[in-house]
């Protein structure tokens, strides 16, 4: 995984529960990067999955919650980071399906290997969109706090249904974003 | 120590580490840097070798489709000037032969007075002794002269020709022995040549035009080995999918600044009238036209080494990042 997640991790967990706890988590994680991340660099996954399930023990934040959580603050941050992405899109739904065939093209320009998911869409009609997230990964929460993310740069309300998962044993998962009035 | 000084060194080693995994981040942050850039500069680089060898291509394209235009406005009235002085070297025989006739009959006094005298005055104005002795020589010249031009105009021809001439299953090694015994005359003097051609799968190549690309190639490096009794090697193998056909010799090199000229047309170091400057050319047309490359590498003042590698499957031409026309 890329070095930009682990340092807006590390800029979330510091802004919302001090230095002190991010010290506590790479103290307790341990991890073999030993905490020093670089945006280009590369990381294993288990680290983002090691840190994120402690500190959801150390703030006692269920996993998915906190992870949603974590989804919806990269993206603002990633959006600080990069607006043109958001700024190209007219609206909500537009910039889900620009994830695949422009964000991602674009990421692949600046990194190697970044071994991105895999998104595929389809909407059903204007209100609905069905995506389907394929990754080694498994961090469809993560993806759901991305979307949400979106929603609220976009502003719009919408629910969220994950009618197949692959922590239930599925190929790939499935969101049906609905948007509500 | 008070519970608030434990607190503060506590809140220290907490911003140590934290300094120390930032400084660390931006070590790696400026390798990272260090290493794109110099992957940049590499990639660079091998952008601006690619542009080069497409430029020398479309160069070399270009003046092909010229090439292809004069050769044919040339041909056809070098046909009929070639023709007309065969038949003016006849008639030229002929006349002289009437003059011999006459200088005979005037040596033996067969002429009448006025006749011989008339004779006599035409001899004094146009020297006919010489005019008999120079008339052949100099048809002979303007023949060579000629066939010359024939040869560059047909020189050409191959060079721009843009179909594949016929091709057959060739064994290289024969056709590099075969060529080798044809210049063999012309070189023997110059320099030794040592052969190392180990077995070879056959391939669909034109044999006579696959040929000329080695007498040219063996030419040209007996002549860079005049001055000094040179050695010509020549190597061939299998590399890969395709044949690898080294032409190396230990003469005088090339000087850096003509070696992206070599491959051009009239590009010739040799003295006036000794090379038409179209050999090295023809051969990298020809080399092309097999979907092959032809590469040089030379150091003046030891030698150059000519490299032909042919795509065993002439299907598959090599492409230009695999072999670069060098430099």
């Amino acid at each position: 995984m890329k070095g930009i997640v682990f340092n807006i991790l590390e800029q979330m967990v510091i802004e919302k529960a001090g230095l002190a706890a991010w010290d506590q988590l790479l103290q307790d994680v341990q991890p073999a990067s030993q905490g020093i991340y670089t945006a280009g660099g590369n990381y294993p996954d288990e680290e983002v999955v090691q840190l994120a399930s402690r500190a959801s023990e150390m703030l006692d934040i269920p996993l998915n919650t906190l992870v949603t959580a974590f989804g919806s603050y990269l993206f603002s941050n990633l959006v600080k980071k990069h607006p043109v992405f958001v700024e190209q899109q007219p609206d909500f739904f537009s910039f889900l399906k620009s994830v695949h065939d422009v964000i991602h093209v674009e990421v692949r320009k600046l990194y190697e290997e970044p071994s991105l998911p895999h998104f595929r869409y389809t909407q059903l009609n204007t209100q609905q969109l069905r995506l389907e997230y394929r990754s080694p990964r498994k961090l469809c929460m993560l993806a759901e706090g991305l979307i949400a993310g979106a929603a609220e740069y976009y502003a719009v309300r919408y629910q969220l249904e994950h009618p197949v998962c692959m922590h239930k044993g599925a190929d790939h998962c499935e969101f049906l974003i609905t948007l509500e009035p | 120590m008070s519970a608030n000084d434990n607190d503060l060194a506590r809140e220290l080693a907490i911003y140590q580490r934290a300094l120390q995994r930032e400084k660390q981040a931006r070590l790696d942050a400026e390798q990272l840097l260090e290493n794109s850039t110099r992957q940049l500069y590499q990639q660079n680089q091998t952008l601006q070798q690619q542009q080069a060898a497409m430029l020398q291509n479309e160069k070399l394209a270009t003046i092909g489709m010229l090439s292809a235009g004069i050769a044919h406005e040339i041909n056809n009235p070098l046909a009929v000037v070639l023709s007309n002085l065969n038949a003016l070297t006849d008639y030229t025989e002929q006349l002289l032969t009437l003059l011999e006739q006459v200088q005979q009959w005037q040596q033996q006094g067969t002429l009448n007075a006025s006749a011989a005298e008339r004779f006599t005055q035409l001899d004094s104005q146009a020297d006919f002794a010489f005019l008999a002795e120079d008339a052949p020589d100099m048809m002979e010249d303007m023949r060579e002269g000629l066939i010359r031009v024939q040869d560059i105009v047909s020189n050409l021809k191959t060079f721009s020709r843009t179909r594949p001439g016929e091709r057959q299953q060739v064994d290289i090694n024969q056709c590099i022995q075969t060529s080798l015994r044809l210049v063999n005359n012309t070189i023997k003097d110059h320099c030794s040549v040592v052969t190392d051609l180990p077995p070879l799968p056959e391939v669909a190549v034109n044999n006579s035009e696959l040929s000329q690309v080695f007498m040219n190639l063996i030419i040209n490096a007996a002549h860079a080995t005049e001055d000094q009794h040179g050695q010509i090697q020549l190597r061939t193998r299998q590399q890969a999918d395709c044949l690898v056909i080294e032409v190396e010799d230990n003469g005088c090199g090339i000087p850096e600044n003509l070696c992206k000229d070599i491959f051009n047309p009239f590009f010739t170091t040799k003295p006036p009238g000794k090379g038409t400057g179209m050999g090295l050319s023809v051969a990298h047309s020809i080399i092309s036209n097999h979907g092959g490359t032809l590469t040089v590498n030379s150091t003046p003042g030891l030698g150059s080494c000519f490299t032909i590698c042919l795509p065993l499957d002439m299907k598959q031409p090599l492409s230009v990042t695999e072999h670069p026309i060098k430099p």
